[in-house]
């Protein structure tokens, strides 16, 4: 049974260092992200931003920062001793749903480079279209394993002993 | 043995018994879970008589019976306080159903079988499906079926309608309830109104107009809880206006709260011998609620979400984009090389393949819309979706309830604004259907996959998604507009109903879309083959000598006569030529597009075409989208909203606001992105 | 009815469980509300107050109440000890 009162303190500091790492690298995939844009539309080619190779945009990161915020604001939420278990599971999903879109991208661009042959795609290399969050997939999936699978798997018992 | 009477019953096929079936319910109990269960996909998709409301019908057979089943709108009660309630209340009447089949969620007991009593006293033969079953013992409750099934007096059959468990006890019971009569219900009211309601009934009984198997008692209760659709009926029956105001005098207003209670207490001592009641508690969902409600996190979490499935149907639809255009220029290179009659050759090549090609290349991104929207819907988030946007739809007269039609909006406005019938507030459903056509439809993408896919490359789906949202404002700054002027008054109190979080199944993902999706199709074989060959007509006409989709040719004496008013959003004449046959529907702007600009006579498609020609950039076709996405609902559009608001008015206004609000906001992108020089 | 002090829904502080006393705001508002499940006599929980609308728990559902709902509906705590205590503080 669930209460709205903090129940499990153990997920306090998953939910700092989770949200520390993921705000950090959100900032400066946004940032980066911005100067990559505008290095692109003035056609700046030299522009020292070129050297990192990675896809231009601001969204990606967004969707990093949303992460990181949801686990920030549990932690602090924690910290209150109100249950944060909520915040964890749906920073998990969206990071989870974020790097599926992310990896559907991915393969569908090698799909389209090298299968279809498409003209757009003929310098691409995976490195155009490697978004910074699959990089940290490591971290939800481990507490998703951590805080979620646990429940899964006594859920997926319980089913068994029904039946 | 067994071989030999199935194939009795084969050759028997013919002489069936129909029984015909109302399927009513709750909304969130698994309703159309249930009908995809019996009927597969048996499926039609219909009218309501009077209102064009989607009725979905669907037949199963089992033994020697046929079943026609309906599905009826998910509603808490009968009582026609909205329009969904008032239809599944005037089919159980009219329709003639021999057996409804109520579905009800079985942790929600107590609420569900409110409807029962309600059809119940209509008359109907009532079958219970007590679905979800499978979820009582996890809350810690558990329901006695037998002898629930005795106390009410009809049968209940335990069910989990999405792993198909309990469909053959229900259709036993299907059967026996149709072949025996069902015992009244025990409900006594008080003295006072058991009174009135037996002297309504007998001055009921002296008039020989009213149908001789009409439910009388029902008529007499309506009457004391002063229905205001009673005095019209009793009228079309003939009734003298001094019986009527007889009649209605019996009417109090506490009678109606009265009787409710008294249901309500029928109901508790019925199920107190068979239900043990789940404890209220908090759960994981109510955590996740928290979180996705939150004060600060829930818009940036919403926005976050909706820029995810687009890029996601943008990622997705591109290779199936690329194949089906593949296809299609393989298959005009063919015709304009076998075949020999220049004219066919053009009507085949230009005309059906390059118009129909451009419309068929977004086949993959409208289903892959569809399916997102409806993953969204399944796993219960566009419920949260609406409580999140709220406090924003209060500050501009609305409330969250319509954003739940804005969002369909996204796959299809028609649907959308048959959707509004669940809202209580006439005045809010109004506003709520004339804002709906800016929330941008499956068929207004393919304009800004084209375009956003040929001028903005990487940054595309952000430039898509920014049009999504553009309409979103556009649809509420209208709202408020609307209820400061013609629809002055408060919104109906917001009362929403959010159902529990569900992991969404592959399977009813696929199928709605497959639902929704064959729409598209079908269109893209009527009126969008008519019209690109309607404009290949023009395009060549007059025959001999002309270019094709040249200068001299009828479709741009069209074209160039209109061209005056959209120059100054950057339009030629093809591009006018095109947003005109929109009007009748949207993928035919960029079918007649492919008919005009990427001829047969090569073997590129539509994108390479565009890129060739002149007449297209990137500030233009941004332009050519805003205009898009805002103007003209669709024909299909057009007479849903007729219908549904009832009145030509509202639905010539919405035609005209939308197109001059369209050509001010084109304006005004192409002119300040002129201004700042990114003009050709 | 009683001595207690009732309080609108929409005051009532997250996590607290409290039974319906009355609904206010004319009889046809009140009998749609019931109709919905919604009734004098029950025990809701408080899911979530704080900014839009209330989320309250019913058995099994849950519903979305808007701010202007949610002050017609007037409560009274179901865990009586607690208020009177919480009274006595305030004093």
């Amino acid at each position: 049974m669930e209460t709205l009162k903090n129940t499990s303190k153990d997920i306090k500091t998953s939910l700092l260092l989770g949200s520390l790492i993921f705000l950090i690298v959100a900032l400066a995939e946004i940032v980066l992200g911005a100067f990559k844009i505008y290095a692109d539309t003035k056609e700046l080619e030299e522009h020292w931003v070129n050297a990192i190779p990675f896809p231009p945009g601001i969204f990606p990161g967004l969707s990093i920062l949303i992460v990181g915020l949801v686990w920030l604001a549990g932690y602090f939420i924690c910290i209150r001793g109100q249950n944060a278990k909520g915040y964890l599971s749906v920073g998990i999903v969206i990071a989870l749903g974020f790097i599926l879109l992310f990896i559907v991208i991915l393969l569908t661009d090698v799909f389209n480079a090298y299968a279809l042959k498409l003209e757009d795609y003929e310098d691409w290399t995976a490195l155009a279209s490697l978004r910074w969050i699959i990089f940290l997939s490591p971290i939800p999936i481990f507490l998703a394993i951590k805080y979620e699978g646990f429940t899964v798997l006594r859920r997926r018992k319980e089913q068994l002993q029904q039946s | 043995m067994a071989i030999k009477t199935k194939k009795v019953k084969d050759i028997s096929d013919g002489s069936k018994i129909t029984i015909n079936i109302a399927l009513a319910g709750n909304p969130n109990t698994g309703k159309s879970t249930l009908f995809n269960a019996l009927t597969g996909l048996k499926q039609k998709i219909g009218n309501w008589s009077g209102v064009t409301v989607e009725k979905k019908e669907g037949k199963r057979s089992f033994n020697n019976f046929e079943l026609s089943i309906t599905d009826l709108p998910g509603t808490y009660s009968l009582s026609a306080s909205s329009l969904d309630e008032q239809i599944a209340r005037d089919f159980i009447i009219n329709g003639n159903p021999e057996v409804v089949v109520q579905i009800v969620d079985a942790s929600n007991l107590e609420r569900n079988l409110y409807l029962t009593t309600m059809l119940r006293e209509l008359g109907a033969r009532v079958v219970i499906a007590l679905n979800m079953m499978d979820l009582l013992k996890k809350d810690g409750s558990s329901i006695d079926v037998q002898k629930l099934s005795t106390e009410l007096g009809i049968p209940v059959v335990p069910m989990i309608a999405n792993k198909k468990i309990g469909i053959d006890d229900l259709e036993k019971a299907i059967e026996s309830v149709y072949q025996e009569d069902q015992k009244p219900m025990g409900i006594k009211y008080s003295k006072e109104i058991e009174n009135a309601l037996s002297k309504i009934q007998k001055m009921l009984e002296t008039i020989p107009s009213i149908p001789s198997d009409f439910n009388l008692r029902w008529l007499a209760t309506q009457i004391l809880q002063n229905n205001s659709e009673i005095p019209t009926l009793l009228e079309s029956w003939n009734v003298k206006s001094e019986i009527v105001g007889e009649l209605t005098s019996f009417s109090k207003e506490d009678y109606e709260a009265e009787i409710i209670d008294s249901k309500y207490e029928y109901i508790s001592k019925v199920t107190s011998k068979a239900w043990k009641k789940a404890e209220t508690k908090v759960t994981r969902s109510d955590l996740i609620d928290r979180v996705v409600t939150h004060k600060w996190l829930g818009i940036p979490i919403f926005l976050m979400i909706m820029w995810g499935s687009f890029q996601f149907v943008f990622a997705i639809a591109v290779p199936f984009m690329e194949l089906v255009d593949m296809f299609f220029g393989w298959l005009a290179g063919l015709l304009v090389e076998s075949i020999q009659i220049e004219w066919l050759g053009s009507l085949l090549g230009d005309g059906i393949v390059g118009g129909l090609g451009a419309v068929l290349i977004f086949v993959p991104p409208i289903f892959t819309m569809f399916f997102i929207l409806s993953i969204l819907e399944d796993s219960g988030y566009l419920a949260r979706a609406a409580f999140v946007m709220d406090k924003l739809m209060v500050k501009f007269g609305l409330h969250g309830h319509s954003f739940i039609p804005m969002l369909l909006g996204f796959g299809c406005n028609v649907p959308a604004i048959m959707s509004t019938r669940s809202l209580k507030n006439n005045k809010d459903r109004m506003i709520t259907i004339l804002i709906n056509p800016f929330m941008s439809c499956g068929a207004r993408m393919p304009v800004f996959i084209l375009f956003a896919g040929l001028f903005f490359g990487a940054t595309a789906g952000t430039v898509i998604f920014a049009l999504y949202i553009l309409g979103i404002v556009v649809a509420i700054l209208t709202a408020f507009l609307l209820r400061k002027t013609f629809f002055k008054g408060t919104s109906a109190p917001f009362i929403m109903e959010l159902p529990p979080y569900h992991s969404p199944k592959l399977r009813s993902a696929t199928v709605a879309m497959w639902d929704k999706g064959k729409m598209y199709l079908k269109k893209a074989g009527t009126i969008i083959l008519i019209g690109v060959v309607f404009i290949w007509f023009l395009a060549a006409m007059p025959f001999g000598g002309v270019e094709y989709g040249g200068p001299d040719t009828w479709l741009a004496t069209v074209g160039t006569f209109f061209e005056p008013i959209f120059k100054p959003l950057g339009f030629d004449w093809r591009i006018v030529v095109a947003l005109i046959v929109g009007f009748v529907a949207k993928e035919l702007i960029v079918g007649s597009l492919g008919t005009i600009v990427g001829g047969g006579e090569s073997d590129e498609g539509i994108k390479s075409a565009i890129l060739a020609d002149g007449g297209f950039y990137a500030l233009n076709s941004l332009s050519l989208m805003v205009f898009t996405l805002l103007y003209f609902p669709c024909a299909a559009v057009v007479g849903v909203m007729r219908k549904e608001t009832g009145s030509w008015r509202w639905t010539i206004f919405t035609m005209v606001y939308s197109t001059v609000i369209a050509w001010l906001f084109a304006f005004a992108v192409f002119q300040i992105g002129s201004l700042m020089g990114f003009g050709l | 009815m009683n001595n207690e002090i009732l309080v609108p829904l929409g005051f009532v502080s997250e996590g607290k469980k409290v039974r319906i006393v009355s609904i206010s705001g004319g009889t046809r508002l009140r009998n749609r509300i019931n109709e919905m499940g919604l009734r004098e006599g029950i025990d809701v929980i408080i899911i979530k107050n704080s900014f839009g609308p209330v989320i309250i728990a019913i058995g099994q559902t849950r519903f979305a109440l808007g701010r202007g709902i949610s002050a017609k509906i007037l409560t009274e705590s179901s865990e009586r000890k607690v208020e009177k205590w919480l009274l006595k503080l305030k004093k």
